[in-house]
């Protein structure tokens, strides 16, 4: 079967062991990744978007553990990886993270070691997966900063990250997320710690690199104006699942779940009715207690009934590519 | 950089003479001077002091000048190399102390590889295996060492080795070296009884790191650098190695050089219990008896040494932490 | 109008403060370790406290036949194997060892002597108020003494010197930090207040305290305290010596506080009212972080009651007739004693216990007042 799909991801449960109790971060996590494509993941802060992206990375703290699910990952020659059962910190997960897939943070200043240059801490990861001498990766380093638009390379290469501004500690980490030419770069929210204006160009930045290097990419965010330019396709989520997914016209123009539509009125919008934000009512309910049903009932405008408090309602196509699990476009008939 | 070293090498001096003053004060302090206490001391011992003695003692040490003059005086002949004169001795103090410098130091800095030998892999190691069985273990053995006092452990320890093995752990040499030439027999004689002061001096030193170790390390652990590193593919005992340990030995090796004289003066009650012949007891006796030439010089010196070693530790951690040097 | 406004404003504040006191109580609670710790400590203080009334004997009270006597043995069978539950001691009968002239002391099976509770012994006051010869448990039998801990080399009840001894010793900590603690937050609070170059100032200065080697300097100071003194002279000075060097911890964690409270509205309104500086420091800012206080002062505890038991064990803190635990572990201070009467360490045993607690504790409270801090 022709299978175009770089990461498949499928029921991914996701639990962490505290002190308080058990979290149950995510709770059926569904999204695939095509080759060449951009996928984004919104969702308010808390929803899961991190730990979806470290668990595909295989980069949970020791309290995370996968409960249930899979994750597949097809490779440069498309073979196939089961990742959920590779050793986190084995080999096998080691060649795939870093040569084939990576990742940018949110915090570019805390995302690097304060006590190592940025060249040392890029070509640490040359040095490892290529079969390189210091001379060469560090020309490849200088190539990378380039490459993400740091003037005077051979000056910042040596140069401290607090000697960085904002932007460019961002770029930098873009340089080294692309290091060792990965297929899959996950951004978890690039530019959410960034001044607007930088936001901008660190965005067409990440853009171009997908293109120059025809990757796949995941943009998390829980920004969706960020999102409508950047990604072909989109995954809502909310509380540790993903509730609609569509091709971002699709989700713009018709969105079915009533979360997106409030995520979406939350937008600030440059035309219309300035000033008039609106936020969605209503609290997250704490992960330590999952409300019964369909998450969202608790903060849902047209809930239904009581019928939204039973089970949580099943995944229904409502047009081509567009998935959306709500119980307004479920048939309700005979219950 | 060479700022910053102009900044510490100002602080230092102020601090030295501060200090400097303290110790000459605590010269002062006895009542009377200490010359007529011991000339007293020497009469009633049944010594005669003729009056001429005592005018060029007076003169030598300018007890008729006002108090400032004799401080610069003091301090004149301290940086000269010049410390005084111990009554109690009848020695020269620099003598006494060089004499027993050279042995002290062997001790402190034998206790302090000691303390790092043992307690970074435990500090490491139970910041890794954060809440199992043997980080619990380590954990409430470090608490315990914190809060025995040095000299308590050598008690126990002498009293342990007395009663169930027999030997009396006191002194750094056997009697039939003792005043015996430096050669292999002494010196592999002085390594069989090191032991016990070493591990005496170093164990709350030893208890401290270990925490400080952990929680330094725990907390470079959770940062987001950790994940970055691992997120390269790196083995995880590499980016650990690399990153948080690397980060959270900074604050030792700040702190190496004041561990040091802190090591000097901690050992002093140790040296007492197991009478070592080491500086200690030297100025627990001139303490003691009020020959204040003796004990505060002494005290200067190991201040000096303490600030030198503060400036010492400074340069270190600019050289470690990149974020200090350029400032 | 204004006035109703304020007393909402501090109607509010207050459930604030009781919210936050349970929270912080709540957290602690779960503290299993610093819990125990407090108890403890409670425990210590009321032996302290209470020390005539939980001693056998008078600790000053010398025994020419009970020197160094070892810890009596409490038994619960006599000689015939009869179970009681009131523990029953024999007296020693001593002998002297002809070889080495040491004292061997054996019980006296034939004179089985019970322990009483409750029982009369020597006469002391209770705080000054009433005078009582109650105790908690004796023989009641002057010439049937029983020592649970031991003799010293005079003959006195080890047990009974302990707890006496921890009067001193216990004290010294709590009114050694209470002299840090003014230092400490008057120092740090005028630096965290008005910051810039007084601020700048009182750093280089705690600095500067901080790099002058601590025990050389207790040692030089302590010694030369007039021999004349008397003895509560020289324990006020020893505090004082103690307090000297260890405010500056203190000081340091005020400091970082008061820096970044000062840009707090209500420490600016209180400063654009016009309140003096001294007022705005003690009044506003320290109950907003006073149980960090509370923790760093738990945790400065130790080092104090360590500093006094080290400069009296060398002989050049406090002196005998004054009992604390360092006078009391001189005695033992070289091998033969300790080879023969090991139980003189004892007092070395409440000095671990007692900065065990102290650590505990502190850290009990520092988690809990501040759970993301570590
Ligand atoms: N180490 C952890 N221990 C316990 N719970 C965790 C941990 N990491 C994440 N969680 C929980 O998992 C849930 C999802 O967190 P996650 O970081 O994925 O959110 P997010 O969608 O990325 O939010 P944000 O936009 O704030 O980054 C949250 O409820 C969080 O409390
Ligand atoms: S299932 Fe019911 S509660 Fe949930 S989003 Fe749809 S309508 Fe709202
Ligand atoms: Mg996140």
């Amino acid at each position: 079967m022709a299978n175009n799909n770089i990461l498949e991801v499928e029921n991914l449960n996701v639990h962490f062991h505290t002190d308080e109790g058990i979290v149950r971060a995510l709770n059926g996590v569904d999204f695939k990744v095509e080759r060449g494509e951009a996928v984004g993941i919104v969702g308010e802060s808390g929803c899961g978007k991190s730990v979806t992206s470290t668990s595909v990375m295989r980069l949970l703290p020791g309290v995370g553990e996968i409960a249930a699910g899979t994750i597949k990952y097809y490779d440069k020659n498309k073979k196939q990886h089961d990742i959920i059962n590779l050793k986190a910190d084995g080999e096998h997960m080691r060649s795939i993270r870093g040569p084939e897939m990576s990742m940018i943070f949110q915090e570019p200043m805390t995302a690097f070691s304060p006590v190592h240059t940025i060249g040392n801490q890029i070509m640490e990861k040359l040095l490892y997966h290529e079969d390189i001498d210091k001379d060469e990766a560090r020309r490849k380093a200088l190539e990378l900063l380039k490459k993400v638009g740091i003037s005077k390379p051979e000056q910042r290469i040596d140069e401290y990250p607090f000697q960085y501004s904002g932007g460019m500690r961002q770029r930098a980490m873009i340089a080294m997320g692309l290091a060792c030419e990965p297929q899959l770069l996950i951004a978890d929210e690039p530019t959410t710690a960034l001044d607007v204006t930088i936001q901008a160009q660190v965005l067409k930045l990440i853009k171009k690199m997908q293109a120059d290097y025809n990757l796949s990419l995941i943009l998390i965010t829980h920004d969706l104006g960020v999102i409508a330019h950047m990604v072909d396709y989109v995954n809502v989520m909310y509380l540790g699942r993903v509730v609609e997914s569509g091709p971002v016209e699709e989700i713009f123009d018709n969105p079915a779940h009533p979360y997106t539509q409030d995520l979406l009125k939350s937008i600030p919008r440059m035309t219309g009715n300035e000033g008039k934000l609106a936020s969605i009512e209503g609290a997250v309910p704490d992960a330590y207690s999952l409300p019964k049903g369909c998450p969202f009932h608790t903060r849902c405008r047209k809930k239904i009934g009581e019928v939204c408090e039973r089970a949580y309602p099943e995944r229904q196509e409502i047009s081509a590519d567009h998935y959306v699990n709500c119980y307004l476009h479920q048939d309700l008939g005979d219950k | 950089m060479s700022k910053f070293i102009m900044h510490r090498l100002l602080f230092m001096v102020v601090t030295l003479v501060i200090i400097s003053i303290l110790s000459f004060i605590i010269i002062q302090l006895p009542p009377g001077d200490y010359l007529t206490s011991y000339i007293t001391q020497l009469r009633s011992m049944g010594t005669d002091v003729s009056d001429e003695q005592i005018e060029y003692l007076r003169e030598q040490y300018g007890l008729d000048d006002p108090v400032y003059v004799q401080y610069f005086k003091w301090i004149g002949n301290f940086l000269t190399g010049d410390m005084g004169f111990s009554f109690s001795w009848n020695r020269p103090v620099n003598e006494l102390v060089w004499e027993r410098l050279g042995l002290t130091l062997v001790i402190s800095i034998s206790s302090l590889l000691f303390t790092w030998i043992v307690a970074f892999p435990i500090g490491i190691y139970t910041a890794l295996r954060q809440n199992s069985l043997s980080d619990y273990f380590f954990t409430f053995l470090s608490f315990i060492g914190v809060a025995t006092p040095n000299f308590l452990l050598a008690l126990v320890l002498m009293y342990v080795s007395f009663k169930y093995f027999g030997i009396n752990v006191g002194g750094l040499f056997s009697p039939e070296y003792a005043d015996a030439a430096w050669g292999i027999g002494k010196i592999t004689d002085l390594l069989q009884h090191l032991w016990i002061p070493v591990v005496v001096v170093g164990t709350a030193g030893t208890a401290g790191l270990v925490r400080i170790m952990r929680a330094n390390l725990l907390d470079e652990l959770g940062k987001p650098y950790v994940i970055t590193a691992k997120s390269k593919g790196i083995p995880n005992y590499k980016v650990i190695l690399k990153y948080p340990v690397r980060i959270a030995l900074n604050p030792f090796i700040s702190t190496l050089g004041w561990q040091l004289p802190k090591l000097i003066s901690g050992s002093t009650i140790t040296a007492v219990v197991l009478s070592l012949p080491t500086t200690g007891p030297l100025l627990l006796d001139a303490l003691k008896s009020q020959d204040m030439y003796l004990a505060g010089s002494f005290i200067m010196l190991l201040s000096v040494l303490t600030v030198i070693g503060t400036f010492i530790s400074d340069i270190l951690l600019a050289l470690v932490d990149p974020r200090i040097r350029y400032v | 109008m204004a006035k109703e406004n304020n007393q909402n404003e501090n109607y509010e504040n207050e459930i604030y403060a009781a919210s936050q006191k349970e929270l912080i109580w709540m957290r602690f609670k779960k503290h299993k370790l610093a819990m125990a710790a407090g108890i403890v400590l409670i425990i210590m203080y009321a032996l302290a406290i209470f020390a005539p009334f939980f001693s056998a004997q008078d600790p000053h009270q010398r025994r020419v036949s009970y020197k160094e006597a070892p810890p009596h043995q409490l038994h619960f069978e006599d000689a015939d194997g009869n179970f009681s539950l009131r523990p029953m001691i024999y007296p020693y009968s001593k002998e002297v060892d002809m070889e080495t002239f040491e004292d061997i002391y054996t019980e006296d099976t034939s004179k089985p002597t019970p322990i009483k509770f409750f029982v009369e012994g020597f006469e002391y006051e209770v705080m000054g108020l009433f005078e009582t010869d109650i105790h908690l448990f004796g023989t009641g039998d002057e010439n049937r003494p029983v020592f649970i801990f031991g003799a010293d080399s005079l003959g006195r009840d080890l047990f009974a010197r302990i707890i006496y001894g921890a009067r001193i010793s216990l004290s010294i900590g709590l009114i050694g930090v209470a002299v840090s603690l003014f230092l400490g937050i008057l120092i740090g609070g005028i630096g965290g207040y008005f910051g810039g170059k007084i601020d700048l100032f009182i750093q280089r200065m705690i600095e500067l305290v901080r790099s002058i080697p601590q025990l050389p300097l207790w040692m030089g100071l302590s010694a030369a305290l007039p021999s004349s003194w008397s003895a509560i002279q020289v324990y006020l000075a020893i505090t004082i010596i103690l307090s000297l060097m260890s405010w500056t911890s203190l000081a340091r964690v005020v400091r970082g506080r008061f820096l970044s409270l000062r840009e707090e509205e209500f420490v600016i309104a209180a400063r654009l009212m016009g309140r003096n500086p001294l007022e705005i420091i003690f009044i506003h800012m320290l109950p907003s972080f006073l149980s960090h206080i509370i923790a760093s002062l738990t945790l400065a505890i130790p080092g104090m009651i360590l500093g006094e038991t080290a400069l009296s064990f060398l002989g050049i803190g406090l002196q005998a007739p004054v009992i604390s635990w360092g006078v009391l572990l001189q005695k033992a201070q070289n091998l033969y004693t300790i080879a023969n009467a090991p139980w003189l360490m004892l007092p070395g045993l409440f000095v671990i216990i007692t900065v065990l607690a102290f650590n505990f504790l502190g850290d009990g409270i520092r988690d809990a007042a501040d759970p993301y801090s570590k």
